[in-house]
């Protein structure tokens, strides 16, 4: 098969390149899929965000 | 080589290497856009920067020259590389990485563990072995492309080494993670280019695909006696089962290299740069076909060389190569490509060393300073210190790391301690890093009897049972006058076959007879 000697060995040839196309095919199907997105991990961000703007606004303050 | 035209590639890809450590360092503010980029990198920068961390020059002339010996069995790795380092580490490990990652406000690999686990203990310990291991694995990696510069450019190593260790140094000191991704990404870019035409020109050279394989084939009665000995059957065939060469391309390689990538602390960061999981979707297309063509190439060159230098001189690549596997990649090169393609090959090994490298001192340092220092020596933290502690930190994991390339020159000992960081990074964190993700029930106790058992199982295989490292580091022979505790196949079985084992059941085990601490949190990570 593919002139490899033996099935492993010519399996692997085409599972390098199958899964390279299954990995595009992945992320075509998935483009703009952000999954569900729940409560506790929008507050997270929001709690984070605001951390990093007083982060931001001691730096501008003159503190560094 | 044409000084004219080396400074004429080497300067410009110099600039812009610059120019993008100082766009990284304008676009840091603060602790979280030097340790995880801001949280909010391009799916494009991060999927190249990922791939071009994960394949080291290493990965394209070592495993191309092992590959050139072993054969095409090797392209289980690569398949592994795409299916577990990419589709699977990105879906299945990335997506509650990133999200849980933000919900703990982790910044670090250590310090994701350890906020999930509520230990401080486990956050310190994963720091230290990064920072007791990596540096080593790091030297590796500089002495490498610290030797190519010194080839090229005809100048004493330790220049080479000075010049190759600032250039990266100042990248990764002043643009932190920012700096790194968006270098590696011009890399990754290099990389790609350089080894799609390298494909191109094996297949062409050798016949076409299955004119070179066919040809390849035909080589078998060629295998030295010494390997058939091994297990070696051909080329194109799987080597003999439960013989060495099986144990070493199966157990070691493949499962070590192809499985063990799930636990690397410097690509599981890049998880937590990305924005949302419609990032991480687009990366694993991305990366998939940067690791085909990168680490994919490699192997098949590696392989198919034979093919070439018969039909050209007669000889078997390693016998071109004078026996020394590293330089089968180039030889190839310098035969059966244009002058020109030296030039481009060159900037794609200086790519494939530097973008490891810096993900590497990036990851040393925030070791350092994230996970020892600010966890164990500062009481009072102040977020602006931090930036700087890390600054620090990553300034002292350079300099670690350039001694070490300039005092060890014994380059086995540094191919040792790089698969043993391997072995010990998946052996100890693994298990706890997979129940982490999807197993409420694991407790604080549990994941460090995990992490422990998983690093004491892979130091002992590799002091008592790894023939390979037990022989060199000599212990076992000083205890029991034996080289090894086994013997025959045995000797040949990764450390982590044996080790990681026993970490899934000790992580299992010791989770369900202890208590969870920390429910809240718990709860909150998998709401």
């Amino acid at each position: 098969m593919l002139g490899m000697a033996d099935i492993p060995t010519a399996l692997a040839w085409i599972g390098v390149v199958a899964s390279a196309i299954g990995g595009v095919i992945y992320a075509v199907l998935h483009w703009n899929d952000e999954g569900e997105v729940s409560q506790s991990e929008q507050d997270a961000e929001a709690r984070w965000r605001n951390e990093e703007n007083e982060i931001d606004d001691e730096i501008s303050g003159g503190n560094l | 080589m044409n000084i004219f035209w080396l400074l004429t590639v080497i300067i410009p890809y110099l600039a812009v290497i610059t120019w993008l450590g100082i766009k990284g360092y304008r676009d840091t503010k603060n602790a979280s856009d030097y340790l995880v980029g801001g949280r909010s990198v391009h799916p494009f920068v991060m999927a190249l920067s990922y791939g071009a961390t994960f394949i080291s020059t290493s990965a394209i002339v070592g495993f191309g020259g092992v590959a050139s010996q072993f054969g095409m069995s090797l392209l289980w790795l690569p398949f592994l590389n795409i299916f577990v380092g990419i589709i699977i580490a990105f879906i299945f490990f990335g997506k509650r990485t990133r999200m849980m990652g933000l919900k703990m406000n982790a910044h670090t690999f250590p310090e994701f563990l350890g906020r999930r686990s509520g230990s401080k203990f486990i956050q310190v310990f994963a720091g230290f072995t990064i920072f007791i291991f990596m540096p080593l694995y790091t030297a590796a990696v500089l002495i490498g492309a610290s030797r190519i510069i010194e080839g090229l450019l005809n100048i004493p190593y330790i220049y080479s080494l000075a010049i190759f260790s600032v250039v990266v140094a100042l990248y990764v000191i002043m643009g932190g993670l920012k700096g790194v991704m968006y270098t590696d990404a011009l890399q990754g870019v290099l990389m790609f280019v350089g080894m799609i035409i390298l494909l191109i020109v094996i297949y062409a050279q050798t016949g076409g695909v299955l004119e070179a394989h066919n040809s390849l084939t035909a080589l078998a009665p060629m295998v030295p006696e010494k390997m058939v000995a091994l297990g070696h059957r051909g080329w194109t065939a799987s080597p003999a089962f439960n013989s060495p060469l099986w144990w070493t391309i199966y157990s070691s390689l493949v499962m070590g290299v192809g499985i063990g990538v799930l636990a690397q602390p410097q690509l599981v960061v890049r998880f937590m740069t990305v924005k949302s999981n419609k990032e991480l979707n687009r990366a694993v297309g991305i990366g998939s076909v940067f690791i085909l063509v990168t680490a994919g190439t490699a192997y098949i060159v590696g392989a198919l060389s034979n093919v070439y230098f018969m039909k050209l001189y007669g000889k078997l690549s390693m016998d071109l190569a004078g026996g020394n596997q590293d330089k089968v990649v180039p030889l190839f090169i310098n035969n059966a490509l244009p002058g020109w393609f030296g030039y481009i090959f060159m900037l794609v090994i200086l790519s494939a060393a530097m973008s490891t490298l810096s993900s590497q001192f990036h990851a040393i340092g925030t070791a350092i300073g994230r996970d020892m220092y600010e966890q164990v020596i500062t009481k009072k933290r102040s977020k602006i210190n931090e930036l700087l502690v890390n600054k620090l930190s990553m300034v002292f994991s350079i300099l670690i790391t350039v001694w070490i390339s300039v005092k060890m020159e014994n380059a086995g000992v540094i191919a040792q301690a790089t698969a043993i960081f391997f072995g010990l990074m998946a052996s100890a964190f693994l298990a706890p890093y997979i129940a982490s993700l999807y197993w409420k029930r694991l407790t604080r106790i549990g994941m460090i009897a995990g992490v422990l058992t998983g690093t004491i199982g892979s130091a002992f295989a590799f002091l008592f049972t790894y023939g390979k490292i037990a022989k060199a580091i000599g212990l076992c022979k000083i205890l029991t006058g034996k080289d090894t505790l086994v013997s025959g196949i045995f000797t040949a079985v990764d450390p982590l076959v044996i080790a990681l084992p026993l970490s899934v059941i000790a992580t299992i085990t010791v989770s369900l007879i202890t208590k969870v601490e920390n429910k809240e949190l718990t709860e909150q990570l998998f709401s």
